[in-house]
């Protein structure tokens, strides 16, 4: 079964995405900052990241920096999430590395839809 | 004047005065003079011609028994009383008719005989007693000798007139000695008039001359009481209101040499006037405008004053002092024009506006730290209620409602974009680049962006862009942005069967047109488009769904890139929106 490892620290985003997600039958990794998803990211070795870029401890666009850097990770595609829809996020989420780029408030079936193409069906 | 005179007619209002009333002095009393001597001589040669004949006639009266009687003693006896000693008959002669000398008596050697020629033409003449010669020092009279009927002989007498000569020599020195004395006191008195208004003058053209370089904390003293005094009142009453004027003012020339400098200026650059006049923009200033710091006065706004020929403002330029602490200027310059038109110089007005820029930014901060707020809630309500679409079935009320949500969710997010983005432009923080774009490919993908509500609604999208259209010049984002909102009103405020057209064309510049055969707006609606907020309010318009914002948005970028929105509109008919934006070489 795919793994897809969710990072944001608002709950309510979390339980939905994670819900939508399961729902169409992935198996779903959550945390609610970035320290954590790194650390599980390097032990649980997901298929498929999804990151929030505002979060305490490590932004979004630090653990995909470093999960891009890391050799047994950067083919894993990454979503940032972001609350300011501005082009300097934009930017800034390529510098990263990032597969992927949604503004809130996105639409959760074309996030689904976006992972599904990525990383195939569960 | 013209320039030959120049050379002759002194320059100098002084010397004009001086030469001037000299001249005038001059010329007067030597006419006075001249007048008087020739009536003085006139006077005086009369009285003395007058007494030569009289004297003439008295000697041929007392002739006439001495000469019937042949009494040469007893004329020559009158003869000597007359010459005797008086002096002012030096030669006295009685002669028959025809000239010849019969007595005659002289003064010594004096007197000037008369020759021959004169007698034998008096003689040959009418008896008649005249004068009929005048010398230098004498005048000489004839007058007949009658003897009941008879001309029997002739009275010469020649008389002096030395003392009438003398006489007018003296009223001529004193003439002269009095021109003189009126020439010199008039010169005086041009001269002192010539200080009088001459020194508040140039105590005052002392002002005006440096009017840079004095220091305007030193008004101009105001020290005469008469028309100069008011003149030098206002000219200090001019300055104490330019200099008291709380906005910086600078004037430079068209090089950029500062000219003028006043008091604020020193206050909000802390570099006084001495330094600054006649330093060339931007001199010892440490300036910063969005492009890095400036160093040449071509970099300025005042160049593009001096070159546009119009008023340039900007609110961009960043002023650090000695101290270190940076303000915010903004400055208006505008071209100083002389008569014939042509830019001489340019005067600019800048102020602090460091708070303001704060507050702006604390502004837009605010507005930034909100509406990332209010996207948090927004994504969870929009995807719950999203998803909850796909949990309850076919329940039609339910589907509804949650639809509802979504939506609402949706354009919500779409005003807290809009708003931040006016926001952001109104504080220019958005910088527009300034590229050479292709209009083409933006019409394309506003269209496309368009199409799944177009579809939706029943409206044909439609483009007409001119092939070979020249790229423009501006922000390839800001004009995606314009095209789009205006496309998407287009649809918004459209009817089924209706169609929204893009047309561009070269005219002047890339020419845009985006025409609707929508609900169109009254003449009223079109005055107000573009206030925050406002939409034309009706049934149909509140069922589109905007924000209020689109037109304010499209207004603020076009205007960015120099551009005005036209609107045209027929209540029911449909509405033209048009804007030209400028063509651009160069990459």
């Amino acid at each position: 079964m795919k793994r897809i490892l969710i990072a944001d620290d608002e709950s309510h985003i979390r339980r939905i995405l994670e819900f939508n997600l399961k729902r169409a039958g992935y198996e779903v990794l959550a945390t609610e900052d970035g320290r954590a998803a790194l650390a599980l990211a390097l032990s649980a070795r997901p298929d498929l990241v999804i990151l929030d870029v505002s979060m305490p401890e490590l932004t979004g666009l630090d653990v995909c920096r470093r999960l891009k850097a890391d050799a047994t990770l950067e083919a894993t595609p990454v979503f940032l999430l972001t609350a300011r829809g501005q082009e300097s996020d934009a930017e800034a989420g390529r510098v990263a590395g990032a597969d992927q780029f949604f503004t809130k408030p996105f639409s959760p079936k074309q996030l689904v839809e976006q992972v599904r193409q990525a990383v195939g069906e569960p | 004047m013209s320039h030959r005179f120049r050379w002759v007619w002194p320059v100098s209002i002084r010397r004009q005065l001086v030469v001037g009333v000299a001249l005038v002095h001059l010329v007067l009393m030597t006419v006075f003079v001249l007048t008087l001597v020739h009536r003085q001589k006139t006077f005086l040669l009369d009285r003395a011609e007058r007494r030569v004949l009289f004297q003439a006639e008295l000697l041929a009266t007392t002739s006439v028994h001495p000469l019937l009687s042949s009494d040469l003693a007893g004329l020559g006896e009158i003869l000597a009383v007359l010459v005797r000693d008086a002096g002012d008959v030096p030669d006295a002669m009685v002669t028959d008719p025809r000239g010849r000398v019969v007595a005659h008596r002289q003064l010594g050697e004096a007197g000037d005989r008369l020759d021959d020629a004169t007698i034998r033409a008096t003689v040959a003449g009418a008896p008649r007693a005249r004068l009929v010669a005048r010398g230098q020092h004498t005048i000489h009279a004839a007058a007949p000798v009658m003897a009941r009927g008879r001309h029997v002989g002739w009275a010469w007498i020649t008389g002096n007139v030395s003392a009438e000569r003398a006489q007018l020599d003296d009223v001529t020195r004193t003439g002269l000695v009095y021109t003189g004395v009126a020439v010199l006191i008039g010169t005086a008195f041009a001269m002192g008039l010539a200080r009088a208004i001459l020194h508040p003058l140039s105590l005052l053209l002392g002002g005006t001359e440096q009017v840079s370089q004095r220091r305007w904390e030193q008004p101009i003293p105001v020290t005469s009481t008469n028309e100069v005094g008011t003149v030098t009142h206002e000219r200090a009453q001019f300055e104490a209101v330019l200099s008291g004027i709380g906005e910086g003012i600078c004037v430079t020339d068209t090089v950029g040499r500062v000219l003028m400098w006043n008091r604020a200026a020193e206050q909000i650059t802390r570099v006084p006037a001495p330094v600054m006049v006649g330093a060339v923009i931007p001199g010892p200033l440490c300036l910063v405008d969005g492009d890095g710091a400036v160093k040449d006065f071509a970099r300025t706004v005042m160049k593009r004053a001096i070159d546009s020929g119009e008023a340039v403002s900007t609110a961009a330029t960043k002023l650090m002092r000695l101290d270190g602490s940076v303000l915010s200027i903004g400055m208006t310059s505008a071209p100083i024009r002389d008569h014939a038109g042509a830019v001489q110089a340019c005067v600019s007005v800048f102020r602090d506006v460091t708070r303001e820029r704060d507050i702006d930014r604390m502004k837009t901060e605010f507005v930034s730290a909100v509406s990332h707020e209010l996207r948090t809630p927004l994504t969870s309500i929009r995807a719950y209620a999203e998803t909850l679409q796909d949990l309850v079935g076919d329940e039609a009320t339910v589907q509804e409602f949650l639809k509802v949500i979504e939506e609402e969710a949706v354009r919500l997010t779409r005003l807290i974009n809009d708003v931040l983005n006016l926001s952001r432009i109104e504080s220019g923080r958005v910088r527009f680049k300034e590229e050479s774009i292709a209009l083409a490919p933006l019409v394309a993908r506003a269209i496309q962006t368009a199409e799944p509500k177009a579809a939706m609604s029943n409206v044909r999208l439609a483009t007409d862009v001119v092939p070979d259209l020249p790229p423009f010049r501006g922000d390839a984002d800001g004009i995606q942005q314009v095209l789009t909102n205006l496309v998407d009103n287009g649809v918004k405020y459209n009817r089924p069967g209706g169609r929204v057209e893009v047309r561009a064309w070269l005219n002047g510049g890339v020419r845009v047109e985006v025409r609707d055969t929508g609900i169109g707006m009254s003449p009223d609606a079109v005055r107000r488009l573009g206030e925050r907020f406002f939409r034309v309010d009706s049934s149909e318009t509140r069922r589109a769904g905007g924000t209020g914002l689109g037109i304010s948005l499209v207004k603020e970028i076009l205007q960015a890139h120099g551009a005005v929105l036209e609107v045209e509109s027929a209540e029911g008919r449909g509405s033209a929106f048009r804007f030209v934006l400028p063509v651009g070489g160069g990459a």
